[in-house]
């Protein structure tokens, strides 16, 4: 449904995205996670038509972002970050106007306007003044006109931001239930939601890919973290002979001199624990901590994004 | 074929043979009958677009602000003036001053009326929603410009009253009159156009009204300014200007070489808007 080939695009000579691809299926719920900056509004803006990419190329509901551009707005709806929204119309009256735009057919406009406001729980204020509505109301409005002709793809930038818990619940809810007929990509900074609604996630950082999972192969994934008296190095090479370790990385935290603390990346569905410790007594390396734990999108999100910052933090210490 | 389509050939078909039946005779009622055609396409080819929807988006944000009633009472005020003002002081049921005012008031309001046509969409980020959905950037500019133009036919029916006074008062020659309106909407055509394509530069409508203003203004001075200078240069110079293709209007002569003036400036600065419009797409 949503198909990216590196994708760039640069702002003078800074790459807001860089060489980015990726793939969307039909039906699935997508959370498209980054830190601010990331350079997720702006792969949304190129897949909505808005702006171009520099280079590279996108088809979007099987057609092209470039030459097929009326074809691709009519087949999605975009809710751009901070809902922009006419004050001064009637909500019925600004639904009208967009569902004109977006080739509703005269007969089903009336139809297709109420079902949309009902759905999104707006049906309460369709005769209010956009301008006297709430932060919660306009993101309804928003979310309404996404839906007025039935695309087939949901853009959805930032859909929960300003909102009160209980909106957030309510919108969540509401997208949950869209992604049973449409394919949605939504893009956040709160992982709880995506926890809650999405199927799969990309994490996006500095323009680039930084991590793709489904939820299911993230709750499947275990990490354990170690902390035996052993020197570090023999350690280190003694874990990753195991079966099933993808990876061993260094960890702060370490309680005593001699002890080394490491944590290890697990093939999805491995218990390494009965392992661990048989190779410890083994060596005769007092082992005094061993914890395994499923790996959590907070996890994933801090160490894809985190790391690249670390340059510059000497600099900060400096100034 | 779609309907669309259909409706852009036939379109363009009766505004060609409207042109050709203004530009090639001399006879007036052909040239009124070629202009009755003209626009006569430009609604045909127009009609199953999105123009007229966004049109009328416009016209009626138009009325949601004090902006409309406070530019009527302006413009409608200081026009009653002149007019009475005229007819007092020459006795007779003459409208030149009335429509050379009419002009000059122009300059001033059109650039009010197009500040905010596209400059507050893109301050309220509402060009984003707009450009995202499935029209293009020539019916958004077009309805733009249309729903722009309808505010200023209304803003100019209340003088009608004049006409009316006058035809109750005396013998005024309506030919003139008739004459003259076509030129006031004429000019008011261009300056919107001139208007709509500054406010598609920039997120701030004290800013268009200005750039739009000082460009218009500029358009016609520098036509007075060709008058008095000599040779070739000058006619160049007189022609540039607005204000020269204005004046037969309201002497009561309806040139085609006036007309097409005009309506060339407006198209050409169509074109230019709807490129702009399109230039948010490719920076």
């Amino acid at each position: 449904m949503i198909s990216v080939k590196n994708l760039t695009k640069m702002y003078g000579d800074f790459p807001a995205v860089n060489d980015i691809s990726f793939e969307v299926g039909e039906g699935e719920i997508v959370g498209f996670l980054g830190p601010n900056g990331a350079g997720k509004t702006t792969t949304m803006r190129i897949l909505t038509c808005f702006i171009p990419a520099t280079e590279g190329t996108a088809t979007v509901a099987g057609y092209d972002i470039f030459t097929q551009s009326l074809q691709v707005r009519q087949n999605i709806g975009y809710l751009p970050e901070n809902n922009p929204l006419y004050p001064e119309m009637r909500v019925a009256e600004y639904l009208n106007f967009r569902a004109k735009l977006k080739n509703v057919p005269r007969g089903d406009r009336k139809a297709r306007i109420g079902e949309a406001l009902e759905r999104c729980g707006a049906d309460a204020f369709a005769h209010q003044v956009i301008g006297t509505l709430s932060k919660g109301q306009r993101q309804r409005v928003g979310l309404a006109d996404c839906l007025l002709h039935n695309p087939r793809i949901l853009i959805l930038d930032e859909p929960t931001i300003g909102l009160d818990p209980n909106q957030i619940r309510h919108v969540r809810a509401l997208i949950k239930d869209l992604g049973k007929q449409h394919m949605v990509l939504l893009s956040t900074h709160i992982l709880p939601e995506v926890e809650s609604v999405c199927e799969r996630f990309i994490i996006i950082n500095q323009g680039r890919i930084a991590a793709e999972m489904s939820m299911k192969d993230l709750q499947r994934s275990p990490y354990i973290e170690i902390e035996a008296a052993a020197p570090e190095g023999d350690l280190r090479v003694a874990l990753q002979q195991l079966d099933g370790v993808v990876g061993v990385k260094r960890t702060p935290g370490a309680q005593h001199r001699e002890s080394a603390r490491l944590t290890l990346e697990l093939k999805p569905d491995a218990d390494l624990r009965a392992d661990i410790s048989a190779l410890m007594s083994q060596k005769q390396w007092p082992l005094l901590e061993l914890r395994q734990r499923a790996l959590t999108l907070e996890d994933v999100f801090v160490r894809t994004t985190i790391q690249n910052e670390a340059p510059n933090a000497p600099a900060k210490e400096v100034a | 074929m779609s309907k669309q389509s259909l409706f852009y050939i036939i379109g363009a078909a009766l505004c060609i043979a409207g042109l050709v039946l203004v530009l090639a005779f001399t006879s007036a009622g052909l040239n009124i009958i070629g202009g009755v055609l003209f626009l006569l396409g430009c609604v045909a080819g127009l009609m199953f677009t999105h123009a007229p929807t966004i049109a009328r988006r416009e016209l009626g944000g138009f009325f949601y602000s004090p902006i409309a009633y406070i530019l009527m009472a302006a413009y409608l005020g200081v026009i009653a003036f002149i007019f009475c003002a005229g007819i007092q002081a020459s006795g007779r049921a003459q409208t030149e001053q009335t429509f050379g005012i009419m002009m000059f008031l122009s300059l001033f309001i059109c650039p009010v009326i197009t500040m905010r046509l596209l400059a507050e969409e893109a301050r309220l980020g509402t060009l984003e929603t707009m450009t995202t959905a499935p029209i293009t950037d020539f019916e958004l500019t077009i309805g733009k410009f249309v729903g722009a133009f309808l505010f200023y036919l209304i803003l100019n029916i209340p003088t009608l009253v004049f006409v009316l006074v006058l035809s109750l008062a005396g013998k005024p020659d309506y030919g003139t009159i008739i004459a003259s309106y076509v030129g006031i909407v004429l000019f008011g055509a261009m300056l919107i156009s001139v208007g709509l394509l500054v406010s598609a530069f920039t997120k701030n409508q004290v800013i268009s009204a200005f750039v739009s203003f000082v460009a218009t203004f500029l358009l016609y001075l520098v036509g007075i300014m060709g008058r008095n200078a000599p040779g070739i240069p000058g006619k160049v110079i007189s022609y540039i200007g607005a204000a020269t293709h204005y004046m037969d209007f309201t002497r009561g002569m309806i040139m085609s070489q006036h007309v097409l003036y005009y309506i060339t400036l407006c198209v050409f600065f169509l074109f230019l808007t709807v490129r702009t419009v399109e230039s948010h797409r490719w920076r």
